[in-house]
């Protein structure tokens, strides 16, 4: 094996947020990236010229804003899925909470936005901490099926929530506004979301250093061994459930409020399986993989889309099956490509980045 | 239940004093979902001493280990008598995570390291049952006696060779600054020169720290040779018990249970009642 050119030598630089000066690099880079994408996919007057939602690949800042949304509830998903080792179908229920609790608190009572997602946060750890009771004796598929009914039970509560306060049509939200500062435009919403996966991710990744973050990791792989060592693996099972309730419920708030509306029909079955597919696909068990899992997930469809749309239907072989049965030809083609993602790098999305990294570590000792 | 023709190699009224006693355990009975693994153990391990638990497979040995870590739970077993205390402190209602924090630390059959994580890392997670600081100091302290776990701290845990593994899940162990050791099958997969120099270690872990240490073990000449005292149990039951030096001489000990002695072919009338239950792992 070739050595290293990059070696750490004392444990302050190794626990240190920048490990190395091209940490420094990538944070400048991405900060430029996340500066450029308003401009490049929002009011598009590009050297002069406007252009459209869908002349640039397909996508505008309103799917950007949604594919983040997707981003933070991958994240939290994967903290009970891929850190901790717990299926829970429960997801779409805690994004019910959140905008349940949104409603209350925000349209009714009518509280600023803060403390609306903070409410919200916290009767998520509730129910959270709740559902997670019977992670303590069921694994797997069985715990699965439990919060396959917490699932349908929260839906259930929601429409009844939903007819006693609201009309049958669904829940109005407020504008969201922090003090003065109205969140009402598309770009707005997009730096308020880049703020709330900034918090996500370094809370996470501090977390996820932590003991108590070990102690998720501890409790999935050997849960015998962890108990033996002293965990206390219900709670940390509890834990988790806490922690991935919490950041779903918040998502789940600032959804409702992005949306402005919102009914029982928002939180079916298929969007869990939707934030499984985004979580496996990206790399089960890491924060990254679940961040480029929800953006393939979400945008990659419009990308087909758009690729897909301006066919001649006299092309040969595709132009009749593209012009008549776009959607779905867009759904397979998406399904044979996560196929092939899953087939070549069962790892996920996520293990292209490692071997990029690791490529520029090792450099230049071995390719 | 077919009486044993053997009498104790040590008569009980020999056993340590309560005081100086770091771990008991007084006529346990464990079943698996109604089925009896244990019959009624009682065994002592003195303060400091090394106490073998020898036997056949399914013979015990692991639901006793078990069931002084607090793990029966995890295996749908239940303690249905007797009493487990540690430094006079009874233990057998409380939680594993419990009993660990009360400095009973155990390294697993099978290791289970977390493959995951770097050789630091769990190293940092043996340490979370410390009830005392200095985690640190003892980090340093069992990378000076296991180096070839310093060379690969970074490491993944699953990278780790059979051995390494092994080092690393006693390692793990050790940080939580135990009382008391359980070892549950060491040599498991071993190569006999690895297991011996792990055995050499633990001797010095011994020597250094006055650490009291349960092993179980297959290799029943190594363990013999390792502990100070054994007891070998058959059927859930406590066989024979005596000091590892009277129990490598017991000629029917020796026939039985330490590969037999050469030129001898005296079979009790238990060994050729069950032939099948001594055949298989004599070392």
């Amino acid at each position: 094996m070739a050595q290293r050119s990059i070696m750490l030598t004392d444990y302050r630089r190794d626990g240190g947020l920048f490990q190395r000066r091209s940490s420094w690099v990538v944070v400048v880079v991405a900060v430029v990236g996340l500066l450029l994408v308003p401009a490049i996919f929002g009011d598009r007057y590009l050297f002069g010229h406007y252009f459209s939602n869908s002349e640039i690949l397909g996508f505008g800042l309103p799917q950007i804003n949604s594919a983040l949304i997707a981003v933070v509830g991958a994240i939290a998903l994967n903290v009970l899925v891929g850190f901790t080792g717990l299926v829970s179908l429960g997801h779409a229920a805690f994004l019910a909470v959140g905008a349940c609790t949104a409603a209350l608190a925000g349209t009714e009572w009518g509280w600023p936005l803060i403390p609306v997602l903070l409410l919200a946060g916290v009767v998520g750890i509730l129910v959270g901490v709740v559902v997670g009771l019977p992670s303590l004796r069921l694994r797997g598929l069985y715990l699965m099926l439990a919060t396959l009914a917490l699932h349908f039970i929260m839906l259930y509560i929601f429409l009844r929530f939903q007819l006693k306060f609201f009309t049958p049509a669904g829940l109005p939200f407020n504008t969201a506004s922090i003090g003065s500062f109205a969140v009402d435009t598309e770009k707005k919403w997009y730096w308020t979301l880049i703020v709330v996966l900034g918090l996500v991710l370094l809370g996470l990744r501090n977390l996820m250093k932590s003991r108590h973050g070990r102690s998720f990791i501890a409790a999935r792989d050997h849960d015998i061994a962890a108990s033996s060592l002293g965990m206390n693996v219900p709670r940390v099972r509890l834990a988790s459930f806490a922690v991935s309730s919490f950041i779903v419920s918040v998502i789940g708030a600032l959804y409702a409020y992005y949306l402005g509306h919102l009914s029982d029909t928002s939180f079916s079955l298929t969007l869990v399986i939707g934030y499984f597919a985004m979580v496996i696909i990206g790399g089960i068990g890491s924060t990254g993989g679940a961040v480029l899992g929800a953006l393939l997930w979400t945008l990659l469809p419009q990308v087909l889309t758009f690729a897909t749309t301006d066919v001649d239907p006299t092309t040969p072989v595709i132009g009749n099956m593209l012009t008549t049965y776009q959607g779905q030809t867009v759904s397979v083609v998406m399904g044979i490509l996560i196929i092939l993602i899953l087939r070549f790098r069962p790892e996920g999305l996520i293990s292209y980045w490692k071997a990029v990294v690791h490529a520029c570590r090792r450099w230049p000792y071995s390719p | 239940m077919q009486t044993v023709a053997v009498q104790p190699v040590n008569p009980p009224d020999k056993r340590p004093e309560q005081d100086t006693v770091a771990l008991a355990l007084q006529g346990v009975e464990v079943s698996y979902a109604g089925a009896p693994a244990l019959r009624g153990v009682t065994l002592t391990v003195p303060r400091g001493a090394a106490v073998a638990l020898l036997g056949a497979n399914g013979a015990g040995k692991t639901t006793t280990i078990r069931t002084i870590a607090g793990l029966l739970g995890l295996h749908s077993a239940r303690l249905t008598a007797g009493s487990v205390t540690t430094h006079g402190q009874s233990i057998e209602r409380l939680a594993s995570h419990e009993i660990a924090r009360l400095g009973i630390a155990h390294v697993p059959e099978g290791r289970l390291i977390f493959s995951g994580m770097s050789v630091e890392e769990n190293l940092r997670i043996g340490a979370t049952s410390r009830t005392t600081g200095g985690a640190t100091a003892t980090m340093e302290r069992v990378l000076e006696m296991f180096p070839v776990l310093r060379r690969r701290l970074r490491d993944a845990g699953g990278y780790l060779s059979g051995g390494e593994q092994q080092m690393l899940a006693i390692s793990r162990a050790l940080m939580a600054d135990p009382n008391v050791l359980l070892l549950d099958e060491v040599s498991l997969g071993l190569a006999p020169l690895i297991t011996r120099s792990i055995f050499e270690t633990l001797a010095e872990i011994r020597r250094e720290s006055g650490t009291s240490m349960l092993v179980v073990e297959q290799n029943a000449n190594l363990a013999l040779e390792f502990c100070d005292y054994a007891f070998i149990i058959e059927s859930g039951r406590v066989l024979y018990e005596g000091s590892a030096d009277d129990l490598r001489h017991d000629p029917q000990v020796r026939d039985l249970y330490l590969g037999g002695s050469s030129g001898e072919s005296a079979h009790t009338a238990t060994s050729r009642r069950r032939p099948s239950r001594t055949a298989g792992w004599l070392s």
